[in-house]
């Protein structure tokens, strides 16, 4: 474990110095790539309300998470039932797993603005895009893992004349959720990303999307600004995948560790 | 549901031929009609507003009257797609093949793999933009940030798969490195690869429409779609929509069939 | 040697057979595309007795063993278990199968996969207490004190067929089907498995049905070695083994013992000349 942090405190030294090295190199200007300190000391910079950048930043990153997090537990609970419908009619899981994965290509992007005409610029309707996005890894995941028991399993469960939601408490839904947990890591990325393009249509006020889209407007007088944000925004996907990591470990204490699909 | 009584070993002779192909095709083509049905009728018994959902049969009206500048459009985006998906994938297999013989190395890699799977790459399109100017180059690049930690995990964990009796069999026929990279290590990590591949597709479609959404040309599905929807032109965008989906699932198509052709020999592809 | 009753050999007809296989006939698939997997079986095993299956692969061996337990349907003839149709004796919980992998639960512990029965059936008369001091008696049986807390994973293919088979018999069934359930371990292992696997046999008063590759296993074990034929698995002959029981290791040092490992042996030759 101490060899891991270890390992992590040089990939991030290693992160940083290529920063520099990079700059050092290219010998970029201030408005291509600012120093890695620039950066930081932004963050403690006043903005025009008084308050310090970061805790600006904070603010609108505050914002993103709830949207990201309500979007990725509607799309978990609907995510789960739609997967185990596919894998467990045969009919369903025929006729609608083409357009699961067909909708995936869907660019949110083009949606997003008819959504946010439709259903209003509030956080709800960004939580429901964000949902939109997270809820296809749930389902394709869910679909895989309930499906996915082997016969023997099953005779066994049938030789003790289980009823078939014995069968799925007791064996499908176990047996599964390490694919589920797979699909729900790709989820929580992209609950992130759908909150942040969910933000970009004009009307949006709130959320480090907008904050990312205003700092792209005044990059040239202050670069720093869109450096943060966008770091702000990756802290927050790396937030939201970490604590689905911290969830599987606890659910999945028993489980064998195998996470790739 | 089915119970668990039900496992009376289906026959496989039963689903042969056309009618296994029959089972393929039928069910989502009824789905697909149906739901078009339903959406028509929605739009007709609720009074929706044409800005807001158009019909369907208006999208497809439009989309092949609109059809060779769609095309050309999402040829360009494709054109993006294509170029990031192959700068992506030589950088993520590039390194996968480099490091996996090394512990460390395919384990500090795999941390900066997953932090980049986990960051909203979208994000990052407005710095690539500083980078590598407001056309193609910048999105070729989001592209290919977004697919390389893809391809990278999936090639690294095919890599490391080789059965360790065979690794030890190539060691008795004194097979040097690089010949026991090609027969052993590549062919365990070709279904990895492609599970990646088929992924990454879909993504570096997804990806390349938004980046272009951010700005730059509008000859192209994502330009378009922020044309259009800024002077509210639904079913326009709609038709974009409509032609993003199928080069989306043409692409993914096209990978799945390579997929079963060069994977023939494989044992998860035999007996459907 | 022995002169007990015949009854091990033949079970009389007023008795009840615990199974019995009535002119079964299963094809898989259909069309030109069906294959025979047993043809006119006819077969009754008696109340405790221990009778194994033996034959080459594809002779429907385990085929007639997932007839009795209704993880299949016969194609036609009859299957009653203790005198019902499977699919009563299944509800009934009146069996317990052994597949050749252990099967078991990665995501429980030893203990909970052992107890995982008790927690779908409904046993009457069987107090949380009662049913902790069995899986307790079992694991303890079955040589895996200690082991309550591992996972599955983290034990030895011997082991993990242990864990399975005190699952068999915690919720006590009358019938044990088992599918080549040592098939997969080394000699050794096997060897230990055997003897455990009649101790628990003659303790527990159960009937078993067991399907196998050994010759010296299936001699070793039964009261009866069925010999079959494949393509269509049919009754080659069926071998009483007169050999008394309790047997221990000493058994396999016997003259007797020889002569019927040769006996099955031939008999399995015909069975495979057969199929030539």
């Amino acid at each position: 474990m101490s060899a891991r942090i270890g390992l992590i405190l040089i990939l991030v030294a290693l992160f940083l110095g290529g920063w520099e090295f990079l700059k050092w190199v290219t010998d970029s200007p201030r408005t291509t790539l600012p120093h890695f300190h620039e950066v930081f000391d932004y963050l403690f910079d006043i903005d025009s309300q008084g308050n310090t950048q970061w805790l600006a930043i904070g603010r609108q990153l505050e914002v993103t998470f709830i949207e990201a997090v309500t979007g990725l537990a509607v799309a978990s609970i609907a995510g789960f039932a739609a997967g185990t419908m596919m894998a467990l009619s045969r009919w369903t899981g025929r006729g609608v797993m083409p357009f699961v994965i067909g909708a995936q290509t869907v660019p949110i992007v083009a949606i997003a603005p008819a959504l946010v005409i439709w259903l209003g610029t509030g956080w709800e309707t960004k939580a429901l895009i964000a949902g939109f996005l997270a809820f296809f890894p749930i389902a394709v995941a869910t679909a895989r893992g309930i499906g996915d028991i082997s016969q023997d399993s099953l005779d066994l469960m049938a030789s003790y004349g289980a009823s078939p939601l014995r069968v799925f408490f007791k064996l499908r839904v176990p047996g599964a959720l390490p694919y589920i947990f797979t699909g729900l890591e790709v989820a929580a990325a992209f609950s992130v990303i759908g909150a942040i393009v969910a933000e970009l249509p004009v009307g949006s006020q709130e959320g480090i999307g907008v904050k990312i889209l205003t700092s792209q407007q005044y990059f040239s007088l202050e670069p720093e600004s869109l450096f943060a944000s966008i770091g702000g925004a990756c802290l927050l996907g790396g937030a939201m995948v970490s604590m689905v990591r911290i969830v599987q470990l606890i659910v999945l204490r028993g489980h064998r560790g195998e996470t790739i699909s | 549901m089915t119970t668990g009584a039900d496992t009376s070993g289906a026959g496989p002779a039963e689903h042969r031929d056309w009618g296994r192909y029959a089972g393929i095709i039928v069910p989502p083509a009824l789905v697909f009609v149906a739901a078009l049905a339903l959406w028509e009728a929605a739009v007709e018994v609720f009074e929706i507003q044409r800005f807001l959902l158009p019909r369907p049969s208006e999208i497809v009206a439009l989309f092949f009257e609109d059809f060779g500048r769609l095309i050309k459009q999402g040829r360009n985006t494709l054109g993006v797609a294509g170029r990031g998906l192959l700068l992506g994938g030589a950088i993520g297999i590039g390194l996968a093949a480099l490091s996996f013989r090394t512990r460390w190395m395919a384990e500090g890699l795999g941390i900066y793999a997953a932090v980049l799977k986990a960051v909203p790459v979208i994000s990052l399109a407005p710095l690539t933009v500083v980078w590598f100017g407001i056309e193609a180059g910048s999105k070729i690049a989001t592209v290919s940030i977004a697919t390389a930690p893809i391809l990278f995990t999936f090639t690294l964990v095919g890599l490391r798969r080789a059965d360790p009796n065979a690794q030890e069999l190539m060691r008795s026929y004194a097979a040097g490195r690089l010949r026991t990279f090609w027969s052993l290590h590549v062919p365990y990590a070709l279904p990895f690869f492609f599970s990646g591949l088929k992924i990454s597709v879909t993504i570096a479609m997804i990806v390349a429409i938004i980046s272009e959404y951010f700005g730059g040309s509008f000859e192209n599905l994502g330009g378009y779609i922020r044309n259009e929807a800024n002077n509210v032109h639904t079913v326009e965008v709609w038709t974009a929509i409509v032609m993003a989906c199928a080069l989306g699932i043409g692409l993914y198509m096209i990978v799945a069939i390579i997929d079963r052709f060069v994977l023939r020999w494989h044992s998860s592809k035999r007996g459907g | 040697m022995t002169t007990t009753d015949s009854a091990r050999e033949t079970p009389p007809a007023d008795t009840q057979a615990a199974i019995a296989f009535e002119r079964i006939r299963k094809e898989f698939g259909s069309g030109r595309d069906a294959t025979l997997a047993v043809d006119d079986v006819d077969l009754a095993i008696a109340e405790r007795e221990f009778v194994s299956l033996i034959g080459p692969s594809g002779c429907g061996k385990s085929t007639l063993l997932r007839l009795a337990a209704d993880l299949i349907e016969p194609s036609g003839g009859s299957v009653l278990v203790k005198g019902k149709p499977p699919r009563q004796a299944r509800l009934d919980r009146d069996y317990g199968f052994i597949f050749q992998a252990p099967t078991l639960f990665d995501w429980r512990t030893v203990w909970k996969n052992v107890a995982l029965p008790l927690e779908i059936m409904r046993i009457p008369g069987m107090s949380k207490q009662k049913k902790q001091d069995e899986i307790e008696r079992l694991l303890g049986m079955v040589g895996l004190d200690g082991f309550e807390k591992h996972r599955p994973y983290q034990l030895s293919g011997g082991m993990q067929q242990r864990v399975s088979l005190a699952r068999a018999l915690v919720f006590r069934p009358s019938i044990l089907l088992m599918d080549e359930p040592f098939g997969a371990l080394d000699e050794i292992t096997r060897d230990r498995m055997n003897l455990e696997l009649l101790r628990i046999w003659s303790e527990t008063h159960t009937t078993i049905l067991f399907v196998t590759h050994s010759i010296p296993e299936a001699v070793l074990l039964s009261g009866r070695v069925v010999v079959m034929t494949a393509r269509p698995g049919r009754v080659q002959s069926v071998i009483p083994i007169d050999l008394p029981y309790p047997r221990t290791t000493e058994v396999e040092e016997s003259t007797r013992y020889y002569e019927l490992v040769t006996e099955v042996r031939e008999a399995l030759g015909e069975a495979m000349a057969g199929d030539a």
